[in-house]
């Protein structure tokens, strides 16, 4: 497969080998910034405009797909300005059940940003990938975006003790 | 009714004619005002008591807090229109888009809220005013719509809306039988967004001059149906279609007229480059 511009995808594999997925090559990476981050991606800096991003999370989860994103959603909303939850539904993430969200919120420093998040649960670890973009550039990012999360593998076998 | 402002987060509750007169006495202190901003309604003493009772007004002039979003109602780049009907309500919310953008929100018993809105944020607005949400997936299908049945969705009253959706209802009964029933029971919305702009190097005698991006949405909680031109070109049918929140978001987030829209002259003007910040 291949991606739009800015550039040839570069694989990415974190967590011990349990998630793979695509990342443009122009972008710059950051492996483990903190605990329970495996992996951010951000656009190249642009004067004045949001830098689109990727962020990665591993982290431990002993309950269910469900109640952990309703627990997730709860926190999003308590937490993030301006949040307007968009949609919500169920599908194939990385090859496993998961669930798919879109919503929109302000930044810290007042900027609006469209966020979609794909998440899954494999042997009580909660796999996240995140992407935010600029309101206005969410459509224009859109194919690229569609890219990277199709690109998303997660490997039950692999990875256990990343967590 | 009583002027409410709230200063702290630049917003004032006013009835129609009391917002005409603060627009007006804006207008008049802003020297490059658009004609057709000016309302022209009769000045209105008791709503010039009522904004100065409540800080609205300083010394006769609009308060700093609400200039920006005065000065995007002087001076737009683009309008907003968004019109949310359901069975018993009908919404229209007014939008002026500039560096700064403002908006004229109906609150349903007569008065509107009026602030302004950092322009990037008029999709979130937007998506606030029609409660865009998560939807259930409705399966494949279309329906085919009248100008008509559109309009008697859109009208003032209560009783030639509820006809209307009897009438949708019945035309959505083979392709889609739960948002059918829905739309029968009242519990649907209709709503459209419209911005609208002047073409670049044309003149505007009406608003049949104007170029315009539309989105148009049937809400139920068994799913969304976006309206669409369908047939061939030049046949001006017009039907519902599945859509959903993403797609709708997808058409919201780029309703805005980018520099191209505005042409070369609204690109000497500093207001315009924050109407287009797709170009990352």
């Amino acid at each position: 497969m291949s991606l739009p511009l800015p550039g040839d995808p570069r694989r990415e594999v974190v967590a011990d080998g349990a998630v793979t997925l695509l990342v443009p090559d122009a972008w710059e990476t950051v492996h483990h910034p903190h605990g329970g981050v495996e992996l951010v991606v951000v656009e190249p800096e642009q004067e004045g405009l949001f830098r689109a991003n990727l962020v990665l999370t591993v982290t431990p989860v002993e309950m269910s797909l469900r109640d952990w994103q309703v627990g997730t959603e709860s926190y999003l909303a308590a937490h993030l300005a301006d949040y307007v939850p968009l949609d919500a539904e169920r599908l194939a993430v990385g090859g496993l059940p998961g669930l798919r969200r879109l919503a929109t919120y302000a930044t810290d420093d007042n900027r609006s940003v469209t966020v979609e998040q794909r998440a899954t649960v494999v042997d009580g670890r909660g796999v996240t990938l995140t992407a935010t973009t600029s309101t206005l550039a969410w459509a224009a990012q859109g194919e690229l975006l569609a890219h990277v999360f199709g690109s998303l593998v997660v490997d039950p076998a692999a990875g256990r003790g990343s967590a | 009714m009583t002027v409410q402002f709230d200063a702290a987060v630049g917003r004032v509750r006013l009835d129609p004619a009391t917002f005409d007169t603060l627009v007006d006495l804006a207008t008049d202190a802003h020297p490059d005002a658009h004609p057709d901003a000016r309302t022209q309604a009769p000045a209105d003493a008791r709503a010039t008591d009522d904004l100065t009772a409540t800080g609205v007004l300083v010394d006769g002039h609009p308060t700093e807090v609400l200039a920006p979003a005065l000065a995007a109602v002087a001076r737009p780049l683009a309008r907003l229109e968004t019109v949310v009907a359901s069975r018993h309500q009908l919404l229209v919310h007014q939008g002026w888009l500039s560096l700064l953008s403002a908006v004229l929100a109906d609150v349903g018993d007569g008065s509107y809220d009026f602030a302004g809105v950092a322009t990037e944020f008029v999709p979130t607005t937007i998506a606030r005013l029609v409660r865009l949400r998560p939807r259930t997936r409705l399966g494949a299908g279309s329906v085919t719509v009248t100008p008509d049945l559109l309009d008697g969705l859109l009208d003032p009253d209560d009783g030639r809306r509820a006809r209307a959706a009897d009438a949708l209802g019945t035309a959505l009964a083979s392709d889609f039988a739960e948002a059918a029933g829905l739309v029968r029971d009242g519990a649907w919305c209709f709503w459209s967004a419209v911005v609208s702009w002047a073409p670049p190097g044309r003149s505007v005698r009406s608003d049949a001059d104007l170029v315009s991006r539309r989105v148009s949405v049937l809400d139920t909680t068994a799913g969304m149906l976006a309206l669409e031109a369908s047939g061939p070109p030049g046949a001006d049918r017009l039907s519902l279609v599945p859509t959903t929140p993403t797609d709708v978001w997808f058409l919201l987030s780029s309703i805005l007229p980018s520099d191209a829209d505005l042409g070369a002259d609204a690109a000497d003007d500093s207001a315009h480059e924050s109407t287009d910040h797709r170009g990352s």
